[in-house]
């Protein structure tokens, strides 16, 4: 009985694991996450090699060849300083002008300027360069450097210049509830030397090999304008060891040991880029405490990661001396990876110690002194007075890992696609790599006789990457794992030959677990919450909290719950109430722009409040709480609101026509409805081309201008086994493209039932059947800078993506205007639509006037323009704000390059104007889409029935409205505002 | 009749502790579920768009339910009645089952492996936008795609969840999955009490097998869990729809499903409340379904209910 029992539970569970094992195990958050991007690396290694393979060495392989044959100049030398206005030779001579103070303003991103110069004997120099910002856009300005007509190596074709920004107001100015405000960066005028310096190739300034006699030296455009005032060449310098008996002898006798003093982190004086944001963190011994309120109290985080981004904060001492210096950080980032500040003070990096901190990872808040390799504080000595601490970010200790994966995912290809030579399979698909007899035996050792020895470089490589590693990490990291793992892998084929033609696709993954870590591995994130400057031996601040502080810190933010009104909601009575459907950073801004023009100049008083969640305009409409205004309402709300008579008409208000003439008449004609304008639009997206210039190149294909052009390069692509993204859910273009319309003139029925609709449909399904274009693609941001899918649409987001998230990719991609086509009198027509957000009146309101005032000022260029530009001044260039305001639009700190693309596409903005029942039409589409598509049925006929479906609704929603009586007879007419040429207005500046 | 109320409040007055305790429940069950209801039934006799004055309607509105709308008929009622059928009875089943093998094992690990079917019926909301539509991303590199090309049972990326034929499949799965609930907690907890002497007068008796055991002793033991487990399974299922309106965001960023294949009863309303704003049609629509879970509940207590109970 008993053994039939146990024998019975055995049984009964193993059941239990077969049946659970499945969904347990894809429950497990982390492996879904990856997931995507997991396997979307193992289709473009190839690639990802030939990135790495430019023909330019990088700077860590040129500087350990040029290191062999050339010593550093002697530091005996004198600097040679070349005035700016002393070039001789320029690319053109309006792109430059000189200034009155003997500087030159290169006011263009594009071109370059070469200087003669005379070097008097050979050696490594380290080249600066004076300059200063041309403009106040906020963006890094980026030059490349050639001596005598070559780049030395890949990184100097994009030098960066840092701007220098301080916080103002600083301390920050509180809102009505006792919120601190965001300061604005401001940016600072001044020359600026820098010494030509790439953080994440090397810490030092980045040498370059001049032998005796004369060279050119040329710069060459690639973003942002600037003034140049002097180039200069030097020696470099090396930093000295830290030697600690040399500096204790210092130490002065007056010192006590009982000084010390602590800068807030959040009090920078300077910093590099408006991204580097001071934060409100709410922790125990926090410093200042926030009290429950947003109290800007820390500095960086994720946004302080980019090598070369630093910032300055101001200290003085009271007597000459030796002090101490520490940190108290947050380093939550790095799973068990340092993140590298590279310290100076007063400009100097002291010591070596002080080129390289390394900033451990702690999922708390800990503190660091700067101390050298035994663990030792260093003493620095400082005179009295004031002095200046410099932390930039560097991701140079980190880099040789980073080539080297990269440098073992090219040999794991290569080894690859010689074995598949030997095999002749070039199917990736399958779980055996593709093999299709899998009983066939290779005698690959006798094909590739030095296999194994392949094999074993690479794991040997890859060994001593994970061992260099393993000595800058604090204990075993993500990235080290996946290298042992791949070099397990490797020696398992290495020992067992006759398996590996079966099993080919374990390379793609090897390569994908190692590229997986290549993104982000460059990125050195840090979190400050203050400095602390002391005489050795003073008392320093506890930086850990206890678990007792840990739980007051909890229960004091529970109890602030009842005693702080966390909605900070605003309700002046008189004012107007504006609602908007935005994040607080908007919303915030809003409220401070309106107090302090809007009102100071109407006298109007306004309330922003945020509504998170749109569906609140209806149902709070249903009960009777309404605003005056509502901002943020997507395309389909202003008219459905209207048809119901929730809204004002806008163009009964004087000054309308001006308003509206600011936009784009493609934007306007979304929200008109039966005679009535019923919104202006705010933000308004848009659609362009953009591609991979490294990949396209490399294939020779150039950007399509027309949809025939893509279709004449796509068998290039696709045999590279490439693709090309379009929005599959997109129709717009194509429908309007052919000179199709969505309804009739009346808005009383469907107009896709004319012949120039059904061939935009049958464009456009065919994009996806007979051209094979993907036709579900989660992320063509992450296909972009994989390089998989190097070229497509991308909408306003995706640009956002690509231009900020993916720093990799800078000047290797290019933007485009959408492909159009080609109609009768030979203009490429390349209309396409794209979401908008806008403002609208609530018909309830008993402040029309009031609330007209404040919707003209909001759509005003001159308010657009200055949200746009504090926006991002307040919380980086990814805050992009995408005006629909045309005149606005273009005073908006867009790269020049762009900005010419974007005003060219936009001209042709066309969106689908509303009608009743009119949102039928994108569903019909997509299930027509998805019939002829998927499910292989024929087009005309899916097509015909969705335009049924489509009348039939929107006659029933006519009668509803009164448009029809329930006989069918018309009883009124709807007037929809045809659009067939480009705007004229566009692109004038 | 004067004297008749005046005894109810003198009743009421001698019970008050009793009254006082359910008085919480009582009050918000009238505020929050007998008002809405009754308010959404009168709605139903209304045209109403949100913003204007409501019209009455009479029978209008169900009147067109069942003779105008297309889509209703067609997909929200089949739909919803596939779906019921087979989430419904197989999820309970599964649910009886699950809770029955978890009670064979020891104590030790039957916490774990509980918690382990019944995380997903807590976790389901956040598994709908992130995890599913991982699993079942249209290009090669979704999960789902991604095996069956390796296994090679396909040779190009199915787009499961843009494709009609396997969306409902999708759905009904992924319910299946996450529909361990209380029903199954409530029967778990059922199968702990019951008394296992009674297992062994069973066997004295001449009960041979598990099946016998299960048939003619733990079943009627837990008959009044099994009832809740029915009651919880119907309501469930009748009101799911949230499912199929998440995953056709997540891919294509409308929450109506290819060609209504996912559509149901819930999302048929939500489509004339949301979107066509006829709050007072969808209101109908609302009191159908009242009626339809109403009396598969009833039909539930037929089967399960205690005679003497009733």
């Amino acid at each position: 009985m008993l053994t039939s029992r146990a024998s019975g539970l055995i049984v009964i569970s193993l059941s239990i694991l077969l049946v659970f094992a499945g969904p347990i195990h894809s429950i497990s958050g982390e492996e879904n996450e990856t997931a995507e991007i997991k396997s979307d690396h193992q289709e473009q290694i190839d690639q990802e090699s030939r990135i790495g393979d430019s023909t330019l060495p990088t700077y860590i392989e040129w500087i350990a060849a040029a290191e062999v044959n050339h010593a550093d100049a002697a530091t005996a030398t004198d600097d040679i300083v070349l005035a700016a206005d002393s070039y001789t030779a320029v690319s053109a001579d309006a792109l430059f002008q000189t200034t009155e103070d003997n500087a030159v303003l290169w006011n263009s991103e594009s071109g370059w300027i070469e200087w003669h110069v005379t070097i008097p004997m050979d050696g490594l120099y380290d080249i600066g360069i004076v300059y200063d910002s041309a403009n106040t856009q906020g963006a890094d300005i980026i030059r490349g450097l050639q001596v005598d007509g070559v780049y030395p190596y890949e990184e100097a074709q994009r030098l960066r210049l840092k701007r220098s920004f301080v916080q103002s107001p600083y301390p920050p100015k509180r809102d009505s509830f006792g919120n601190d405000q965001r300061p604005q960066s401001v940016e600072v005028k001044g020359w600026k030397l820098a010494l030509f310096t790439d953080y994440d190739a090397s810490l030092r300034p980045l040498k370059w090999f001049l032998s005796a006699g004369e060279h050119t030296i040329r710069l060459i455009g690639e973003s942002q304008p600037l003034v140049i005032k002097e180039i200069r060449i030097t020696a470099p310098k090396p930093t000295p060891k830290y030697i600690n008996s040399e500096n204790k002898k210092l130490s002065s006798d007056k010192q006590d040991g009982s000084w010390i003093q602590i800068i807030e982190a959040e009090n920078a004086t300077m910093k590099s880029n408006t991204s580097i944001q001071i934060q409100s963190t709410n922790a125990a011994l926090i410093s200042p405490s926030t009290e429950g309120y947003i109290r800007y109290n820390t500095m960086g985080g994720e946004q302080f990661s980019e090598s070369g981004q630093w910032s300055e904060w101001d200290f003085e001492v009271p007597k000459d001396g030796v002090y101490q210096i520490g940190f108290k950080y947050l380093q939550a980032y790095l799973n068990n990876l340092y993140s590298y500040r590279s310290i100076t003070i007063d400009g100097l990096p002291l010591f070596q110690e002080l080129e390289k901190v390394g900033f451990p990872y702690s999922s708390k808040w800990d503190g660091l002194t700067l101390s050298d390799e035994s663990g030792e504080p260093l003493d620095i000595y400082l005179t009295k007075g004031k002095h200046t601490l410099r932390t930039t970010a560097a991701a140079a200790p980190i880099k040789p890992i980073y080539e080297g994966i990269i440098r073992s995912m090219k040999q794991i290809a290569d080894l690859e696609s010689s074995i598949r030579k030997i095999t002749g399979n070039f199917d990736k698909t399958y779980s055996t790599g593709g093999n299709i007899d899998i009983n066939r035996d290779w005698m690959l050792e006798k094909y590739i006789p030095d296999l194994s020895d392949r094999i074993n470089s690479v794991i040997a490589e890859l060994g001593e990457q994970a061992d260099d590693l393993k000595i800058i990490s604090t204990s075993t990291s993500d990235v080290e794992n996946s290298m042992r793992l791949a070099a397990e892998d490797l020696a398992d084929m290495r020992d067992h030959p006759r398996d590996i033609p079966n099993e080919l696709n374990k390379f793609a993954k090897m390569r994908s677990n190692l590229g997986i870590w290549l993104f982000r591995l460059t990125d050195q994130p840090l979190l400050f919450d203050y400095i602390w400057i002391a005489e050795p031996g003073a008392e320093l601040p506890r930086v850990k909290s206890n678990f007792f502080e840990n739980a007051m810190h909890s229960l004091v933010s529970f109890v602030r719950t009842f005693t702080i009104d966390y909605d900070f909601r605003r309700n002046e009575p008189k004012a107007i109430d504006v609602w908007v459907n935005r994040a607080r950073d908007y919303v915030n801004l809003l409220q401070q722009l309106a107090d302090e023009t809007f009102t100071a100049q109407t006298g109007i008083s306004v309330n922003v409040n945020i509504v998170p969640d749109p569906q609140m305009f209806v149902l709070g409409n249903a009960a009777g709480i309404q605003p005056d205004v509502a901002l943020g309402l997507d395309n389909l709300m202003p008219v459905d609101f209207a048809t119901r008579g929730a809204l004002l008409d806008l163009s009964q208000f004087a000054g309308y026509h001006e308003a509206a003439e600011q936009f784009h008449p493609g934007a306007l004609r979304v929200f008109h409805y039966n005679e009535g304008d019923y919104a202006l639009p705010e933000i308004q997206e848009f659609n362009v081309l953009i591609y991979r210039t490294d990949i396209l190149e490399a294939l020779g294909l150039n950007p399509p201008d027309t949809w025939e052009e893509l279709y004449k390069m796509l068998p290039t692509l696709q045999q590279n086994g490439y693709d090309f993204y379009l929005n599959p859910k997109d129709y717009l273009p194509f429908l309007y493209q052919h000179g199709a319309e969505l309804y009739t003139e009346d808005g009383l029925s469907s107009a896709l039932d004319s012949k120039e609709a059904y061939q935009g449909f049958l464009q456009w399904s065919e994009m996806f059947t007979l051209y094979q274009i993907p036709r579900e693609v989660p992320s063509f941001y992450n296909h972009f800078r994989l390089g998989d899918i190097p070229i497509g649409v991308c909408d306003f987001n995706t640009y956002l993506q690509v231009m900020f998230a993916a720093p990799e990719l800078a000047g290797k991609w290019r933007m485009a205007p959408l492909p159009g086509t080609m109609d009768e009198n030979g203009v490429i027509e390349r209309w396409a639509g794209g979401p908008m957000q806008s403002g609208v009146i609530f018909a309830k309101t008993e402040k029309k006037q009031d609330s007209w005032e404040f919707l003209k000022w909001w759509t005003s260029a001159q308010t657009q323009e200055r949200f746009g530009n504090e926006i991002e001044a307040l919380y980086g260039p990814e805050y992009r704000w995408n005006t629909a305001n045309m005149q606005a639009f273009s005073k908006l700190p867009w790269p020049r390059e762009h900005l010419e693309v974007i005003q060219g596409q936009k001209k042709w903005y066309k969106e689908a104007p509303q009608v009743p029942g009119g949102y039928l039409t994108p569903r019909q589409l997509g299930f027509v889409w998805n019939k002829v598509v998927l499910e292989k049925k024929s087009a005309r006929e899916s097509f015909e029935q969705g335009i049924i479906d489509i009348n039939r609704e929107m006659i029933r929603k006519q009668i509803e409205f009164g448009l029809r009586d329930k006989d069918n007879t018309i009883l009124d007419e709807l007037d929809v505002p045809a659009l067939n040429d480009p705007w004229i207005g566009g692109g004038v500046q | 009749m004067k004297t008749q109320t005046n005894r109810l409040f003198v009743n009421i007055w001698d019970n008050r502790i009793s009254y006082f305790f359910i008085a919480p429940f009582l009050i918000t069950f009238l505020l929050f579920i007998m008002v809405p209801v009754l308010v959404a039934f009168s709605l139903s006799f209304f045209s109403f768009d949100a913003f204007s004055i409501p019209k009455f309607m009479g029978m209008d509105n169900f009147l067109s339910v069942f003779t105008n709308d297309r889509i209703f008929l067609q997909y929200a009622i089949p739909n919803t009645i596939k779906f019921a059928i087979i989430v419904g009875p197989i999820g309970y089943l599964l649910s009886f089952f699950l809770a029955w093998l978890i009670d064979q094992l020891p104590k030790g690990v039957r916490d774990w492996f509980t918690l382990a079917i019944y995380a997903p019926s807590l976790a389901s909301g956040v598994a709908f936008i992130v995890v599913w539509p991982v699993i079942f991303s249209g290009d090669r590199v979704g999960y789902m795609n991604d095996l069956l090309l390796s296994l090679g049972f396909i040779d190009q990326p199915k787009l499961w969840l843009q494709d009609p034929e396997n969306f409902m499949n999708i759905m009904i799965g992924i319910s299946l999955w996450a529909s361990m609930g209380v029903g199954f907690l409530a029967m778990l907890a059922g199968l702990q009490t019951i008394n296992k002497e009674m297992f062994e007068a069973g066997a004295i008796d001449g009960i041979s097998n598990r099946l016998q055991e299960i048939y003619y002793i733990t079943i009627p033991a837990i008959k009044p869990q099994m009832l809740f487990g029915a009651v919880m399974a119907i309501v469930g299922t009748l009101k799911a729809g949230l499912i199929g309106s998440m995953l056709s965001t997540a891919v294509s960023g409308t929450p109506i499903t290819p060609q209504y294949s996912g559509h149901l009863l819930i999302n048929h309303i939500d489509d004339f409340a949301l979107v066509r704003y006829e709050l007072g049609y969808s209101a109908a629509l609302s009191v159908i379904l009242l009626i339809i879970v109403y009396g598969a509940t009833k039909f539930s207590f037929q089967i399960f209910g205690n005679k003497e109970d009733e």
